[in-house]
C-alpha cells in the first residue's frame, strides 16, 4: 500500500530585507509522518515551519497540502498559555474559536484531550500552579483538542529539563503513532531528532538548504532504552557530525 | 499574622511623628498659627462642623466617582476604538492628549458656561482630568499582548470580536488597572477645582474658608480629601483582589 501524500514544498525562497532565509527548498511528506527539521540556530527551520503553517508568507514557490489534511495545529516554544484560564479552558480554546461545538461537547473533548497527556486531575488548575513540563503538556493538549491531522511543532520542549523532555519526548511520539498525526518538528538537538523522528531533515547553517534527507528506521513505538542502543548512537553522531560540518 | 504584616508600621510611626512636630511647633509658636493651624485644632474644626464637612465630603465623593464612570467608560471604549482602527488612533490620539495637558483651573470657569454652577461642572471637570490615563493605559495593555498569543489566535482563525474579548482585554487587565489607579486621585483633583468655581463639595469649603483666613477648616478639609483618596485606592485594591481570586489576570501584579 502506498501512503498518500501529505505535503509538497517546491522551490520555496524567503527572505527577510536582505537575508535569504530559505532558498529553493522543496521536499515531498507523507501522511502519518514523523518529520524533523533539524539545524543549528538561525539556520532557517523555524521559518520553514511558520511559512509551512501559514504564519508567514513566502516570497514565491508553492505548498501543497492534501485535501484530507484540513486541520492543523501549531505548538510554539512556549507553552503561551493564558494565564486566566485553567488548563481545561486553555484545551478548549480552539474549540471555542471554531464555535462549532455546544459547550458540553467543547468540554468532553478538552477533557480527552488532557487526558491524551496525562492531565485530567489538573483540569481546573491555572497556568501558574502548574509546572513547566506541565504547561506543555496542556499546550499540547490544546493542540490535540481540535482533532488535528497536521501538528506543527518548534522545539516545544528547548526550555524544559532533560527528565521532563525525555517523558515528553515519549510521550509525543507514541501519541502521534496512536493519533495518527503527520508531525513537523523543529528542533537543534540531534538526539531529540533521532529519537523522534521517522525521517530527519537536516538544514545547513547558511542559505537554508537541505544537507542531509534521513529515514530513521527504529521501531514505530520508542522506549526510553533507545537512547542507550548503539544504533541509536551512531545515528546521532551521523547526524551530529553531518551538522557540524555544515556549519563551517 | 498576615494581617498584622499588612498594616504598614513605619507609615503609621511617621505619621505620628509629623502630627507630634507639627502639634509641639505650633504651640511652642515656631510656627505663627495663622500659618499653619495645631493638628489638634484641626481635628476641633472637624468635629464642630461634623455636618458641613460630612455633607461636603460626599458630594466631592460623588462628582469624583461620577466623572471617573465616565472617564472608564468612554476612556475603555476608545482606547478599543484605536487598537481595532489605526487609522482613528492616527487621528484622534494626538488631541486625545489635550486632555492630559489641559490646566483644569483655566478650563473650569468655560466648564461653569457650558454646564452651569453644581455638580454637571464638578463631573465635567473630573473627567477631562481623569480620561487621558485611562486611554493611554488601557491601550498600552491593548497593544501589547504577546506575540505569540496572537499568533494562535491567528492560527486558528479568530474573528477581531474573539481575539479582543477572549485575548486582548484579559491581557490588559494589568495596564488598565494601573491606568485606574492614577485615575481615581486625578478624578478628585478635577472634582475639587471644578468645585473652586461651581460651588459645591470641600471645594468651595475650601475656596470660601480661604477667603475668610479660616485654614484650620482648608486643612481640615485637605485631611478628608486624603482620607477619600485612600479610600478609593484600597476599595479599588480589594476588588483587585477579589478579581484575582476568581481568575488570576494579572498574576505578577502585588497589589
Amino acid at each position: 500500500m502506498v501512503t498518500p501524500v501529505a505535503l509538497e514544498v517546491d522551490h520555496i525562497k524567503k527572505t527577510f530585507s536582505d537575508l535569504t532565509v530559505l532558498k529553493d527548498v522543496k521536499f515531498r511528506m507523507q501522511e502519518g509522518e514523523f518529520l524533523c527539521l533539524l539545524g543549528p540556530s538561525g539556520c532557517g527551520k523555524s521559518t520553514l515551519l511558520r511559512v509551512l503553517a501559514g504564519l508567514e508568507s513566502a516570497d514565491s514557490g508553492k505548498i501543497l497540502w492534501s485535501g484530507s489534511l484540513t486541520e492543523k495545529a501549531f505548538v510554539f516554544q512556549e507553552a503561551e498559555l493564558l494565564s486566566w484560564r485553567t488548563a481545561l479552558e486553555n484545551a478548549r480554546l480552539p474549540l471555542e474559536l471554531h464555535g462549532t461545538l455546544t459547550f458540553e461537547e467543547q468540554n468532553k473533548k478538552a477533557l480527552w484531550a488532557l487526558k491524551r497527556v496525562g492531565l485530567e486531575k489538573f483540569a481546573g488548575y491555572f497556568p501558574h500552579q502548574l509546572s513547566g513540563g506541565m504547561k506543555m503538556r496542556v499546550s499540547i493538549a490544546r493542540a490535540l483538542s481540535s482533532s488535528p491531522k497536521v501538528l506543527f511543532m518548534d522545539e516545544p520542549f528547548s526550555a524544559l529539563d532533560e527528565i521532563t523532555r525525555f517523558d515528553l519526548q515519549k510521550q509525543l511520539r507514541n501519541l502521534s503513532e496512536e493519533e495518527k498525526l503527520t508531525v513537523i518538528f523543529v528542533t537543534h538537538s540531534s538526539f531529540e531528532a533521532a529519537f523522534l523522528a521517522d525521517r530527519i531533515l537536516l538544514m545547513s547553517a547558511k542559505g537554508g538548504n537541505f544537507v542531509l534527507d534521513q529515514q530513521i528506521a527504529f521501531p514505530q513505538k520508542r522506549e526510553d532504552s533507545l537512547r542507550i542502543q548503539a544504533d541509536y548512537q551512531s545515528c546521532v553522531q551521523r547526524i551530529s557530525s553531518k551538522m557540524q560540518e555544515s556549519f563551517v | 499574622m498576615k494581617s498584622l504584616k499588612q498594616i504598614n508600621i513605619p507609615a503609621i510611626l511617621s505619621f505620628i511623628a509629623v502630627t507630634i512636630f507639627f502639634e509641639v511647633s505650633v504651640r511652642l509658636h515656631w510656627i505663627p498659627e495663622f500659618l499653619f493651624p495645631a493638628p489638634s485644632s484641626v481635628l476641633v474644626t472637624l468635629s464642630e462642623n461634623k455636618t458641613d464637612f460630612i455633607h461636603a465630603f460626599l458630594e466631592t465623593l460623588e462628582g469624583s466617582l461620577v466623572g471617573l464612570f465616565f472617564s472608564i467608560v468612554l476612556g475603555t471604549s476608545v482606547a478599543i476604538l484605536f487598537s481595532l482602527s489605526p487609522f482613528l488612533k492616527k487621528a484622534i490620539l494626538p488631541f486625545a492628549i489635550f486632555f492630559q495637558t489641559v490646566p483644569i483651573i483655566a478650563v473650569a470657569p468655560l466648564l461653569v458656561i457650558y454646564f452651569g454652577f453644581g455638580m454637571p461642572t464638578v463631573i465635567a471637570a473630573s473627567f477631562i482630568v481623569s480620561l487621558f490615563p485611562i486611554i493611554a493605559n488601557t491601550l498600552l495593555g491593548l497593544e501589547s499582548v504577546e506575540k505569540g498569543k496572537l499568533e494562535l489566535f491567528q492560527l486558528y482563525k479568530a474573528t477581531r470580536w474573539q481575539a479582543l474579548i477572549k485575548l486582548k482585554l484579559p491581557s490588559a487587565y494589568v495596564s488598565m488597572y494601573a491606568g485606574f489607579k492614577v485615575s481615581i486621585g486625578l478624578a478628585i483633583i478635577g472634582a475639587i477645582a471644578g468645585e473652586f468655581v461651581a460651588g459645591g463639595g470641600l471645594g468651595s469649603m475650601i475656596d470660601s474658608a480661604r477667603t475668610q483666613q479660616r485654614i484650620d477648616i482648608v486643612f481640615g478639609a485637605l485631611i478628608l480629601l486624603s482620607i477619600m483618596g485612600l479610600c478609593c485606592i484600597n476599595c479599588l485594591k480589594f476588588v483587585h483582589i477579589l478579581l484575582q481570586r476568581i481568575r488570576p489576570y494579572g498574576l505578577h501584579l502585588k497589589d
